[in-house]
């Protein structure tokens, strides 16, 4: 049944329409603005490196896949290498960051001990403490302990440095769960390990999803510690495997873009196999949080 | 859902496995090594080269370098193919020897040799950029190879200038690598030029002004292209040769010695507003601050402008691109120094040529002198005639070693002028930003830049790069 509109003279309606199509162009604007920058990346790695500096912007005009199949085929790009290398380092990464993330915040927000405020006050210094400032001591102590250059190298710093957003976000969603769940639990039998793994983790899981989902991108796009920590090429990560393109005089960024295209892909898999998880999580994490 | 769950924690599982089985792989691999592409190791003079490479050393075991030229900076790249080439060879001639070399992109590599010095964690042999020498040997973190030089058997063939950038008092602590090649010529087109009335590139900016009229009447958008939107082109690309011409050489050398000159010195201070007024009169292309040397080389290729001011790196683009794309332009193409400014006193036709890196030794392989001795073996070699012959023959390029004889017939012409224009009938002059430090000259870009925007003057600029040099130096 169609709904009547009281009250709508026809020049009302009419500066509605005007109004909404406005609206719509404004969004459509900002919409295309987000979404350029990628089709622009696509079409110039499309270009030789000449016809790109002739016209940044222009669409080319003899496409072309050379800049695939060089980045690809090239073993000194290493690109495949440096692939793996960021998934693994994210994936474990993130494995950890979301698990000791959520123990610390359970203990944090439940427990009452001795150097509880002394955690707090040291991962606020994690969260306060520009990164840039740590690292040449950090450098300097992974030198010492051995463990610079390793495939594990870049594990430490990104679990260290991603774990105190992580407790914050989910310590604040834990103090919302009432504490009766874990009372019941407890009555009913439960051990503690099994109320914290079996009742309470599912409870977080929306807020895992956002802490995983804003590590995830954190590890993959980390620049600092990967240049300074990494020498071995064959162990490098992405974002550093993407500067070799840019020269001492110049840079090819044709080639760039296409590194980055090839390197975004495994991002967008991961974004489109869990986006409803993603939006779910983002969403609970923003009201919760 | 449960079996989601289940699957997906497989998933994780199994990609977690993966990854780690593939990272133990990767840590047990060989060092890390760049492979040499084929292309590199076919040139004719390969075998005799690796030959010379071959001689007898006592030491087995690792050596530790870090330097720039990756596989994608050697392509078009003279100085870093013949660099990657001599490593091979070197290799090749010492299989007991295992060179563990880390090669990052010229960006990465200065960060991270910053930090493993800061560490004193620095390999056992590196490239060092002229305007830290000073402050590495005041630190020791770089060996005194000034005994190690005179005793280097290609002693008598060292360009001998090359070596100012890596010298403190009577020190030197680098061996100059790659090639030298200039950081300002002038790139023009001669049959314009001639048209406008110059049979030659005019040698004053008075006569420049005059084809400037010319060319804009005559369909040209701009006279001269030139980018400075990185903001280093206008110091390394301009007022590097500019200041040489008001000053004279004497006036940066006691610069770089801290012998009394200054950044407010009457002559310096002219330089800076010869600078700015000749940016400011019209002769360049308008968004010359906004645009960097690869854009404004492009309005060379394009036709739109006449001439362009650039470095070696911009001639070899501007070559290859031309010989593809416009062949009677690049048979027009000739070189020339700057045009004198009126009042200058200096040499009238002087470019600024250097080798901005040098090889240079950590101080720790004193401890081991097996290891010291293949190591000064590496930097001989990577330094020597067998890398200026290969850079020479193949791109009509100079290292630190003079070569004889070197055969520029097989060279077409544009090629064996620009060897000419770089090596022969110019005065080389210093290249301002391989001396003193870099946070100087941070502050000398980036208040040139204002200057030629019109935001500041240049006596300002002269007394903040007074300052910064006060501060830093």
């Amino acid at each position: 049944m169609k709904k009547k509109q009281y009250g709508m003279t026809p020049g009302r309606s009419f500066g509605n329409g005007v109004m909404s199509v406005v609206l719509n162009l404004i969004m459509l604007l900002f919409s295309a603005s987000c979404i350029f920058p990628l089709v622009w990346m696509f079409y110039s790695s499309l270009k030789e490196k000449r016809q790109f500096n002739a016209d940044i912007i222009g669409l080319p005009k003899n496409p072309t896949l050379n800049n695939y199949i060089r980045i690809l085929t090239n073993p000194d790009y290493h690109m495949g290498e440096s692939l793996m290398n960021s998934i693994r380092t994210t994936l474990v990464s993130v494995f950890f960051i979301v698990l000791f993330g959520f123990i610390l915040g359970y203990f944090l927000s439940r427990i009452r001990f001795a150097g509880n405020k002394l955690i707090w006050v040291m991962l606020l210094m994690g969260m306060l403490i520009p990164v840039h400032s740590l690292l040449v001591p950090i450098y300097v102590v992974f030198n010492g302990m051995g463990v610079n250059d390793k495939w594990f190298t870049l594990m430490i710093p990104y679990i260290a440095f991603g774990l105190p957003i992580a407790v914050f976000l989910i310590q604040s969603f834990i103090q919302e769960i009432p504490t009766a769940l874990e009372e019941a639990a407890s009555i009913d039998g439960c051990s503690f390990s099994g109320t914290l793994f079996k009742i309470i983790m599912p409870i977080c899981r929306p807020v895992m999803v956002t802490v995983a989902v804003i590590q995830t991108f954190s590890c993959w796009n980390e620049f600092s510690f990967a240049l300074v920590l990494i020498k071995n090429v064959r162990l490098q990560t992405v974002p550093l495997a993407v500067k070799q393109f840019s020269g001492q005089f110049g840079s090819d960024y044709p080639k760039i873009m296409t590194a980055l295209l090839i390197t975004m892909a495994p991002i967008i898999i991961m974004y489109f196999c869990f986006s409803k998880q993603i939006i779910k999580g983002m969403v609970a994490g923003a009201v919760k949080g | 859902m449960k079996k989601r769950k289940v699957m997906m924690s497989l998933m994780l599982s199994a990609a977690m496995l993966a990854g780690m089985l593939t990272g133990c792989g990767n840590s047990s691999a060989p060092a890390a090594t760049e492979a040499t592409t084929a292309t590199e190791t076919t040139a004719a003079t390969d075998a005799e080269e690796g030959a010379a490479a071959g001689a007898e050393l006592a030491y087995s075991g690792e050596i530790t370098m870090m330097h720039y030229s990756t596989s994608e900076e050697s392509q078009g790249n003279g100085g870093s193919d013949g660099f990657r080439t001599m490593i091979a060879n070197w290799k090749e001639a010492h299989p007991d020897i295992d060179l563990n070399e880390t090669v990052l992109a010229n960006d990465d590599y200065k960060p991270q040799i910053a930090t493993l010095a800061a560490a004193g964690d620095l390999p056992d042999v590196f490239l060092l950029q002229g305007m830290n020498t000073k402050a590495w040997a005041e630190q020791g973190l770089i060996m005194d190879m000034t005994d190690i030089i005179k005793d280097s058997p290609y002693y008598s063939d060292y360009n001998q200038a090359y070596f100012t950038p890596f010298t403190d008092g009577d020190k030197i602590y680098g061996l100059p690598a790659l090639t030298g090649g200039t950081c300002t010529v002038v790139v023009y087109d001669k049959a314009a030029w001639k048209e406008a009335g110059f049979d030659t590139f005019p040698t004053t900016w008075e006569d420049v002004k005059k084809a400037d009229e010319y060319f804009k009447a005559n369909g040209y958008t701009d006279t001269i292209a030139f980018g400075n939107g990185s903001k280093w082109q206008a110091n390394s690309c301009f007022l590097s040769v500019i200041g040489d011409r008001f000053t004279g050489p004497d006036w940066f050398q006691s610069i770089i010695d801290k012998g009394g000159a200054a950044f407010t010195d009457d002559e310096f201070v002219q330089a800076l507003q010869f600078t700015q007024d000749i940016f400011a009169s019209g002769v360049f292309n308008e968004d010359f601050n906004a645009i960097t040397n690869e854009d404004a080389r492009e309005y060379y290729i394009s036709g739109d402008a006449a001439a362009f001011v650039g470095g070696n790196w911009d001639v070899s683009y501007i070559g290859a691109t031309l010989l593809e794309t416009d062949p009677d332009l690049y048979a027009n193409t000739g070189f020339a120094a700057l045009p004198q400014p009126e009042g200058a006193t200096g040499s009238t036709n002087s470019q600024n040529i250097g080798l901005g890196y040098a090889i240079a030794l950590n101080p720790k392989l004193a401890d081991d002198p097996d290891k010291l001795a293949a190591a000064i073996d590496l930097a001989y070699y990577l330094t020597g005639p067998a890398f200026s012959t290969y850079v020479g023959e193949n791109y009509a390029l100079a290292g630190l070693t003079k070569t004889a004889n070197v055969d520029l017939s097989a060279f077409d012409q544009y090629t064996q002028d620009f060897y000419d224009f770089s090596y022969v009938s110019t005065t080389p002059c210093e290249i301002y930003d391989s001396y003193v430090n870099s946070a100087v000259w941070d502050v000398v870009n980036t208040e040139m830049q204002s200057m030629l925007n019109g935001d500041t003057t240049a006596q300002n600029v002269a007394e903040k790069a007074q300052e910064a040099y006060e501060a830093n130096y």
